[in-house]
């Protein structure tokens, strides 16, 4: 009886091969790692994509973005990188780079045209060590977004505040209406870090902190001090959700959508969310954060596609095409015509680039009237970015004053220059 | 000659079942020895998993992980706290509960199956479940609190550096005391009923019954569930990083999350397999007297 059981799996599994063999033939695939929050926009890119590569399948898989950092430098170290995935700019982007991880686009930009769909600036975005080593994707601004019916509770209806104490006003009046003011979520660090990136903004200016993000400048200085005092004044006053420290992200975005937080930071990706989860988006408006007289730059971060260095040509040219087709007008089209919103579209990026909402609109223009500063963890080194995130947390905890906390962050800044050095 | 030609059969068969084990013996070497030595020689090295070249830098891993890491100091401090609180506290509520399951009642087998549900559950879903749980807004515990008038006492247990380690040992208690009890309840099946009666007979008291009978004959189960659980301890990582990532201030964090932070967020090849060799030391120190125990029995 076993021997017949044996020879029949045997026979079943003879007999599946040659199937298999022949549905691989001809049939060329590239592997696609890209963020959840995208998947309409994959597949509609998907259906572009055939019209122009009718022969090549896309396999996309989606992790969330924390997810996608931590499994593309999995796949580095054991060389199972995907032909195409999506990344970050700054220093997430050149880890691939610097160890030769990506293709040359200098000669496919010339075929495919780059400079007629993206800008100039959005190229340069892509150039590192001098060449073209990645595809632009968008340049989010993050921003807050706000629940406008909050905002009307608390007296703040078709006003915004154009001055850093009108903001201070506005949290508080906010409180008093019964709201989280301000929902930002500590775990990983990085939506705390956009808060405090504009209090940065606002007590050491502009010149002060793009050199303490180069590492030219101390971190422990009067403007950060005051900066950190200020969080923690917020973080006191319950300006921030309790626990906030360790709670995730997207818990932000769900006190925003159930009416308990009147704001949020977020890019296009959280408005596309308002949208994907079947919020109306003209109860959400967009908010400057207003600096010194009234002017702050905005937190940007850029996006981008890379290739993988293994890639052969034509499989490169095949991702490459494939990434300018998500963010085409014809995916846009589609995603239009299926309800879907086009939140995500290329924005800063692409030549032909159209703002079909007022709160992206708004965001965009924030970028060309202020400009951008660069996000924290995508100016610093990830051991650098995560010390970084320590203090944020020890000073909402009290467990260390500013002071002691921006003390810390210049010696993990010596540490890690003394280890570059040997 | 007939004892010779079955002693050639036998030569011929315990050559041959060398053979049977060669598959087996290439998977092992090839996906748990050669990695080990390939991780101990690559902790002697500062590189990022990627370039051509690696810089030799001898010891200097391991001295740079004690003197100026304080994060994994930290995180030996926690993988220790973690043992002590499972030695004192896991495998007590263990063999309290399996004492109690022992005894015939109405439902025993539905109690037994509750026990033990935890623990075939994943660490993720644990993890999971008891954020909503300690959530400060939604949760059970702070819901829970202000019900009973004890409002004060609401916190954000997760956010806190002073508390948030412990309550991640707490879920984790709940996740790993159901094998425990397993063991416990399959060691006090062996203990003979007559010795049981005879102390009863004797006039042995339930605390004495206890003390002096099951605990002695329940000494190896002990050194089982101990050694087992001692070595789960050093190596817990996804209960801490799908509650808090190692968070607040890295106040969680415990030798597996930084090793595998160091190796694969920090690219510090050297660092992250310098972390794993000293939990490997940690742990033959704990694993190599048992065995030479259980060897000798």
């Amino acid at each position: 009886m076993k021997k017949t059981i044996s020879l029949l799996l045997c026979a079943v599994l003879l007999a599946a091969m040659p199937l298999s063999l022949a549905s691989a033939e001809g049939v060329q695939k590239i592997t696609f790692w890209t963020t959840s929050d995208i998947t309409a926009q994959v597949d509609a890119a998907k259906q572009v994509f055939a019209t122009y590569y009718p022969n090549v399948d896309v396999e996309a898989t989606y992790y969330s973005a924390a997810d996608l950092k931590n499994n593309c430098k999995i796949a580095a170290n054991s060389n199972t990188l995907p032909d195409l995935w999506a990344n970050w700019g700054g220093n997430l982007g050149s880890f691939y780079t610097d160890n030769n991880l990506c293709y040359d686009l200098t000669d496919l930009a010339g075929k495919l045209k780059f400079s007629d769909v993206y800008t100039q600036s959005a190229l340069d975005k892509c150039m590192f060590g001098g060449t073209l080593k990645a595809i632009p994707m968008k340049v989010s601004v993050y921003t807050f977004i706000y629940y406008k019916p909050a905002f009307e509770k608390a007296g703040w209806a078709d006003k915004k505040p154009a001055t850093f104490e009108e903001f201070e006003k506005l949290l508080a009046d906010l409180k008093t209406a019964g709201y989280t003011p301000v929902a930002v979520a500590g775990k990983s660090g990085w939506h705390v870090m956009r808060f405090i990136e504009y209090l940065l903004e606002y007590y050491c200016g502009s010149e002060q902190l793009d050199n303490m993000l180069t590492l030219n400048a101390p971190w422990n200085n009067e403007g950060a001090v005051a900066a950190m005092t200020k969080y923690k004044e917020f973080a006191d006053l319950g300006y921030f959700p309790e626990g906030f420290v360790t709670a995730e992200p997207n818990d932000a975005r769900m006190l925003l959508y159930s009416g308990i937080a009147a704001m949020t930071i977020g890019s296009v990706a959280e408005l596309n969310s308002i949208t994907s989860e079947g919020f109306n988006i003209d109860d959400f408006g967009v908010l400057t954060f207003p600096g010194k007289d009234g002017v702050s730059r905005v937190d940007t971060g850029a996006n981008i596609y890379q290739i993988n260095a293994n890639c052969s040509p034509e499989t490169a040219e095949a991702c490459a095409a494939f990434a300018m087709c998500l963010d085409s007008p014809e995916t846009r089209k589609i995603l239009s015509d299926s309800g879907e919103s086009t939140a995500n579209i290329g924005h800063g990026t692409r030549l032909d680039s159209v703002y079909d909402s007022d709160q992206i609109t708004y965001m965009q223009n924030d970028l060309k009237t202020y400009g951008g500063m660069t996000l924290i963890d995508q100016a610093l080194p990830s051991e650098l970015a995560d010390q970084w995130f320590i203090v944020q947390d020890s000073v909402a905890d009290g467990s260390k004053a500013p002071d002691e906390g921006l003390a810390f962050m210049d010696k993990a800044i010596e540490d890690y220059k003394a280890a570059q050095a040997k | 000659m007939k004892a010779a030609a079955s002693e050639n059969k036998w030569n011929r068969l315990s050559k041959t079942r060398y053979l049977y084990l060669l598959p087996a013996f290439f998977i092992y070497v090839s996906v748990v020895i050669y990695p080990a030595i390939y991780s101990l020689y690559l902790s002697f090295f500062s590189w990022n998993g990627l370039a051509q070249t690696k810089t030799y830098v001898g010891l200097w891993n391991y001295f740079d992980l004690f003197t100026t890491d304080a994060v994994f100091r930290m995180a030996l401090r926690n993988n220790l706290v973690w043992l002590l609180l499972t030695i004192c506290i896991t495998v007590t509520l263990a063999l309290a509960m399996a004492l109690l399951i022992n005894m015939p009642f109405k439902g025993r087998t539905v109690v037994r199956g509750v026990l033990y549900f935890p623990y075939i559950m994943s660490g993720v879903m644990v993890a999971i479940t008891w954020q909503w749980i300690y959530h400060p807004q939604l949760g059970l515990l702070n819901s829970f609190l202000g019900a009973i008038g004890l409002s004060g006492l609401k916190t954000a247990v997760l956010s806190k550096t002073g508390s948030a380690f412990i309550a991640i040992f707490i879920a984790g208690c709940w996740h790993f005391v159901g094998g425990p009890i397993v063991l416990f309840l399959a060691g006090l099946q062996t203990i003979p009923k007559e010795m049981v009666e005879a102390a009863q007979i004797d006039g042995a008291n339930g605390t004495q019954t206890l003390l002096r009978i099951k605990l002695p004959l329940l000494r190896e189960t002990l050194l089982v569930v101990l050694a087992t659980q001692i070595i789960n301890s050093m190596k817990v990582y996804d209960i801490i990083y799908a509650m808090t990532g190692g968070g607040p201030a890295q106040s969680t964090q415990t030798l597996s999350t930084w090793m595998v932070t160091q190796t694969f967020s920090y690219s510090n090849i050297g660092a992250g397999t310098a972390i794993a060799w000293i939990m490997v030391l940690i742990m033959l120190v704990i694993v190599v007297p048992y065995v030479a125990y259980t060897a000798k029995n």
